[in-house]
Formats: C-alpha cells, structure tokens, sequence
C-alpha cells in the first residue's frame, strides 16, 4: 500500500551568489574577518513551511499555486531529492519521477542506445528495457532515426523520444511538474493517451500544474500553496473554486 | 470520500535529525552498492561513450601512454646510464599508476557536477555517481594495463610470490581512490576553484614523485620520497607488479590514509549529502 506522509515539513534553501562558490574569497574573509572583501550575507530561502498531510492509494492530488508557491521544492520533496530542515517525511512506495523527460538523454549516440541508458537510469534491468523496445519504436514513430545519434533529432523529435521511455515505468508513487504535450497535433492526443494510462497505473499521483483543466481532469484533491505555506487542502473543485476568487486576483494584496 | 488528513503520527524517512557521524554516509554507499549492476552498466557506458566517435577506440589512450612511457624510458635509462630492459617496466608501471591518480583527482573535482541534471531528477543514492566515476576510471587503469603486460613479456620480469602482493595493493589504492574522489568531488561542488587548485598542484608532482626515476637516486634526500603519500600510492602496486617488495612503510602509509581519509570523508559525507543538490 502505497503512503506519503508528511508531517510539520519545512524546506530552507541555502543561496549562494558568486562569490560563495570560491574557496579563496571564503578564506580571505575568514582569516581576515571581512577586512578585505564587503561579503554579501549567505542567506538561506524559506520554500516550504510547516506542510503536514497524508496521501494513500487512489489519492490523485493537484498541486496549484503561483510561481514560487513551492509547488516543485514539495515535489522535490517528495521524490527526497531534497531532506527536510525540520520535521519529517515518510513515504511507502517506489517513487518515480517525470519532472523533465530529456532527462539523462545523451546526444551522440543513437535512439535504440539511449532507450537502453535512460531505462538504465529509470531503475530497469536490461531484460525488462529489452520488452519494452517494441513499445517505444511505436509509440515515438521516428522509424530509421533510431539508429542515427540523437543530435539529429529535431527537439520534437527528442522530445517524442523522451517521453515514450520516461512513460514505460510501473510507478507506485508518480510525481509529475506539469502535465507534458509537446509536438503536432497526433502526437498531443496520441501522447495524453499514454500519459493518462501512465496516470491511471500509479497508485498515488502527485501533479503539480497552472491548468485548473488539467488538474480538474487527473486529481481529485488538490491543495493550494502560497509562499510556501498551505493555504487549503480538499476535494479539487473546492480548492479550484477558492483559488479562482483568491485576493491577488482582485490585485487587493 | 476524503482521504488526506492532517497527520502528526508516522514511521519516518527523511527528518531534519541528524544520522549520527557516520551512519547516513555508510547508508548511502550501502544502497548505492546495492545498485551495482546499473552502477557497473554507467560506469562501462561511460568508457565507451569516450570512443564512440574515435577511429581507433580504447587503442588511443593505449598508445598515448605507451609513448610516452617508451620516450621517458629512452631518455631516463640515457640519462642515469641504465639498461632500458630495466628501465621501461619501472617506468611504464608508474605512468599508468599516475594517470590514475591524476584522473581520479581530476574527473573527482567534476563528479557531481558532471550529473546535475540526474541529481535534480531521479532520487538515487548519491553515492551511485561516485562508485560510477571509480569504475568508469578503473576500467581505463585496465586498459592501459594491457601496456604492462606487453612490457612485462618482452623484458623478462621476474614473476614471484610479491607479485601476488598486487591485489592487497590495488585495493588500497581503490580504497584511497574512493574517498579522495568523494571528497574532491564534495569539495569542488561546494567551491568552484578547487578544480583549479587541484590541477595547478598536481602539474609539479609527477617530477617530485619517483615514477621517471628510483628513490634510491634521491641518495640522502631519500625523505622527500617519504613524505610523499603519491609515491607509497605508486609504490605497492609497481613494486609487486616487478617483483619485487614494497617497503613497509608504504603499506603503513596507504593503510593509515585509507582508513583516515575514509572516515573523514565520510563524516563530511554524512554531513553534506543532502547539500549537494543545492551546490551543483
């Protein structure tokens, strides 16, 4: 039985500018207590703050929120790319991430080879990317490109490429940063197909997106972020309903 | 009905609580071990990926380094007025031992960097692109080895019991690898001019260490071999690979540094692992 659960979690980013990446400036300053150089303050980010819920199979949850909202660091979160500064996170349940579908693709070797190295990198052993070729030869028609070094693709091309062996996976837990479409018409439907199937697989679905019709399509909860706070959580036309009368709206903030 | 509850109860992952000195560093090695086939899979791509697109493949590296240890043993062996047969298998031993170290070094500094884009993906553990990185440049340490083996056929090296010393010497020398890696690797995500460091320090030690030539030419000065960690490195694997014994104090050497720099590194491991996606 899949399960996430996430109790009282906050996220601090650390930010470095220029200078915090040298080894030198920060030893310079160090035995010069700031003599030398005007240090700017390493300063850190609060993304998310105090985010506590729980999601269990069949949950299908959309998150929504401005830029910044936290939507990808909760995302993030939940893949645990990222461990909590306080607080805590508990997840049962193979995670599998589609935050960028080029993800790991290498542009000097051919399509068939990439298929074999990016399911390498999904978790697959060879046997099950093996099953899976067929598939992927179908679904991106690109015919002979396969044999040829993914820097001839055209970037739909590589897209198509992409998409088809990111969407192979059986995901327990699926995380998605925007529903993915990109190409000509045909492939757009052919792709939400896929992508849909893909949904329907995962146990718990986690979408984070700007599009109330592609939220109102795949969840059926949702919840609302702002300056990394929660602002509500609930059944998704609930929260649709709210965020589309949200202040900011009537520029009141 | 509505399952998403506000919960406060739960087993737990992932907390803001520390693991303790070690233990999320040892963690991290242990599952990423655990991956070794898909490890082992990106390591070998890797070597491969390098010759994709060469006429000659792995025979590049192979003769780049046959050169150039042929060359320096012509002119060592003119030099100190030794036989070449005796010289070329000191030499070409050394060469190929340093070129791992100077890669390793290297290809350390760049190891995380190098994978940004899978580090901000796919949660795997971290220690997946360091065990990675160690056998794509073990893989190359073979190939070039091929080079020993030709030398070691022509000029009649005696083969012994100290040969069988190339195993315990070859794992310290992975051992001492492993964690210089890392720790470059950690390092130079963190602060970008130790690649630079690192390079500009290293150009001087191949003419300070006894790779082109014996320590016992160093006659008196016999220490600045000593206290040179990168020649015990060099030492217990190209002594037993000619036959011969390597002094003790290398063993101690490269034993204390294994294991000191291990736990340091994996202290620093433990502290920074879930730092480095904010660094890269």
């Amino acid at each position: 039985m899949a399960k996430i659960v996430l109790n009282n979690v906050e996220i601090n980013y650390p930010i470095y500018d220029d200078q915090h990446y040298s080894l030198r400036r920060t030893l310079v300053n160090l035995t010069t207590r700031g003599k030398l150089y005007r240090d700017t303050l390493s300063t850190s980010y609060r993304a998310l703050d105090n985010i506590s819920f729980t999601l269990q199979q069949g949950d299908r949850l959309g998150l929504i929120g401005n830029n910044g909202a936290g939507k990808t660091t909760l995302l993030k979160t939940m893949a645990q790319l990222y461990k909590p500064t306080r607080g805590s996170i508990t997840i049962e349940g193979k995670v599998s991430t589609l935050f960028d579908v080029c993800m790991g693709i290498d542009i000097d070797r051919s399509g068939y080879h990439n298929i074999f190295y990016m399911g390498a990198l999904l978790g697959l052993t060879r046997a099950q990317i093996k099953t899976l070729v067929k598939d992927i030869e179908d679904f991106c028609e690109i015919g002979s490109f396969l044999n040829m070094p993914v820097r001839t693709y055209s970037a739909g091309m590589r897209i198509r490429l992409g998409f088809a062996i990111c969407t192979c996976i059986d995901p327990t837990i699926l995380l998605l940063d925007e529903a993915i479409g990109v190409g000509d018409k045909h492939f757009i439907a052919k792709a939400s197909a896929r992508a849909k199937a893909l949904y329907d697989r995962a146990e718990i679905l986690v979408l984070a997106s700007h599009s109330i019709d592609v939220l109102k399509e795949f969840c059926n909860k949702a919840l609302w972020l702002h300056k990394g706070k929660m602002v509500m959580l609930g059944d998704v036309d609930d929260v649709l309903k709210a965020y589309a009368t949200r202040p900011e709206l009537a520029e009141t903030t | 009905m509505l399952s998403i509850s506000k919960s406060m109860d739960q087993s737990v992952t992932l907390t803001d609580s520390n693991d303790g000195l070690l233990w999320a560093g040892l963690k991290d090695f242990w599952q990423g071990l655990k991956l070794w086939k898909m490890v082992g899979y990106l390591g070998w791509e890797d070597v491969r990926q390098r010759y994709i697109r060469t006429f000659l493949g792995p025979l590049w590296l192979i003769i780049g380094t046959a050169i150039w240890a042929g060359a320096m043993s012509f002119v060592m062996a003119s030099l100190f007025g030794n036989s070449i047969l005796q010289t070329l298998p000191f030499i070409a031993a050394g060469t190929i031992l340093w070129n791992f170290m100077a890669h390793t070094m290297n290809d350390g500094c760049i190891l995380f960097i190098n994978y940004t884009g899978i580090i901000h993906s796919i949660a795997l553990p971290m220690s997946v692109h360091v065990l990675r990185f160690l056998i794509r440049n073990f893989i190359i340490f073979l190939h070039n080895f091929v080079i020993f083996i030709l030398v070691f056929l022509v000029c009649h090296v005696s083969f012994n019991m100290n040969t069988l010393l190339v195993i315990p010497g070859l794992f310290l020398l992975l051992l001492n690898a492993l964690w210089v890696g890392t720790l470059f690797g950690i390092m130079n995500t963190r602060y970008r001019d130790v690649q630079q460091i690192i390079t500009t320090s290293m150009s001087v030690l191949p003419f300070i260490t006894p790779i082109f030539w014996e320590r016992s030419f160093l006659k008196k000065h016999v220490w600045i071999a000593n206290i040179n960690p990168f020649y015990h490195a060099i030492e217990i694997v190209r002594a037993p690979l000619l036959g011969q014994a390597a002094p003790m104090l290398s063993w101690e050497v490269m034993l204390v540094t294994g294991i000191l720099g291990s736990l340091f590194t994996l202290v620093l491991y433990s502290k920074f692992r879930y730092r480095i996606i904010f660094w890269v």
